[in-house]
């Protein structure tokens, strides 16, 4: 039977990658040292697909179509970012299987079969499937263009893709990449609230899932994270586990927070 | 406060998005704006504070005139890392 047998909460900033000089590195050593920690929870568990809750930047979509929510489909989850070209394979049974299965259980997902992947997905699976051969399955929640799914709502669909994949074969290890507060392209860019972002991470180490999805969207916004949506999803998979802060480094423009929820 | 971070792309700003995401998305098409910005911009029926806030290249003023923040950041972005570093700053 299939099982949810690791997962992870990520932010995935450019930055982190790039590593420029902009960056306080000791912060982003903190932040590469809990990836590899993840990275060895896959080791260690050996999931058959690793699935991945991300925020399109407008890169994979565009205002000609922009999904709600959406599934990737097709063979292969392909992008570059910088000097570095990815083409990670994709889980296509357990991809088709929650495309199928989520719009008979309700939920209306848009789905892509050519789309291309930006940083949100590219930089965290960089780090954590470095040396390993495990087949994505990429999903989008539509984080930045409003009016985007209701925190509710994404939880809903959380709990929908862990009831499918319950009756599903194989074990999958699952990451929410995004947040915590940041905003990109605003006046507020260099000025992050790490005050909501530790509340947040309070609630995400006792397990008080009701509260985080009881946030507004207005509220989201104005606390730079939009992103959440991703982590609001994850927790629909996985309930009330209480998650371990592997690392949160504030830096001048970005809560980097790294979770792990260990379901063993 | 009284404004969302990221609000609703206007249908009246779509063609200004579409510009962006252009830049955003081809490198070609940076070079092509880069060596001629105003014949670049021809092809796009932008508003005159649309084509003034995209000379600035400041992602605020392309904010206020209609883009889509992530647009106008990582096309401003991208324009600076192809023409000064291949380092990336102020990501």
């Amino acid at each position: 039977m299939g099982r949810i047998v690791a997962a992870f909460g990520v932010a995935h900033a450019p930055q982190i990658l790039a590593a420029p000089e902009t960056e306080d590195q000791a912060q982003l050593a903190a932040v590469h040292a809990a990836f590899e920690s993840m990275r060895q929870t896959l080791v260690a568990r050996r999931p058959e697909a690793f699935l991945i809750i991300g925020n399109d930047h407008l890169e994979s979509f565009f205002l000609d179509a922009f999904p709600a929510l959406a599934v990737y489909t097709g063979l292969r989850c392909e992008g570059s970012f910088g000097r570095y070209t990815y083409a990670f394979p994709v889980h296509e049974a357990l991809s088709s299987a929650l495309l199928h299965e989520a719009i008979a259980a309700g939920f209306d997902l848009a789905f892509s079969q050519a789309a291309v992947f930006g940083h949100e997905f590219l930089v965290p699976m960089h780090f954590v499937l470095k040396g390993l051969d495990i087949p994505v399955v990429p999903i989008f929640v539509n984080g930045y263009v409003p009016p985007q799914p209701l925190p509710r709502r994404c939880y809903d669909f959380g709990a929908a893709l862990a009831r499918i994949i319950e009756r599903r074969p194989e074990s999958v290890a699952v990451m929410a990449t995004g947040g915590l507060s940041h905003y990109p392209g605003t006046e507020r860019y260099g000025n992050p609230d790490f005050e909501f972002d530790r509340r947040i991470l309070r609630l995400v180490e006792g397990g008080g899932v009701e509260e985080i999805v009881a946030i507004s969207a207005e509220e989201l916004d104005a606390a730079g994270n939009v992103e959440l949506r991703s982590w609001i999803t994850l927790l629909g998979m996985i309930g009330k586990a209480p998650g371990t802060v592997l690392t949160y480094q504030p830096s001048w423009h970005h809560g980097y927070a790294m979770v792990s929820w260990d379901l063993t | 406060m009284d404004r969302l971070h990221y609000s609703y792309p206007s249908p009246h700003d779509y063609v200004f998005n579409k510009l962006l995401y252009a830049l955003r998305m081809e490198k070609a098409a940076r070079q092509r704006y880069l060596q001629d910005p105003e014949g670049f911009t021809a092809a796009y029926a932008i508003r005159p504070e649309q084509a003034a806030a995209l000379r600035s290249m400041d992602p605020l003023k392309m904010g206020a005139a209609g883009a889509h923040p992530l647009l106008g950041f990582m096309a401003a972005l991208l324009l600076k890392m192809d023409t000064e570093s291949q380092k990336f700053t102020q990501y």
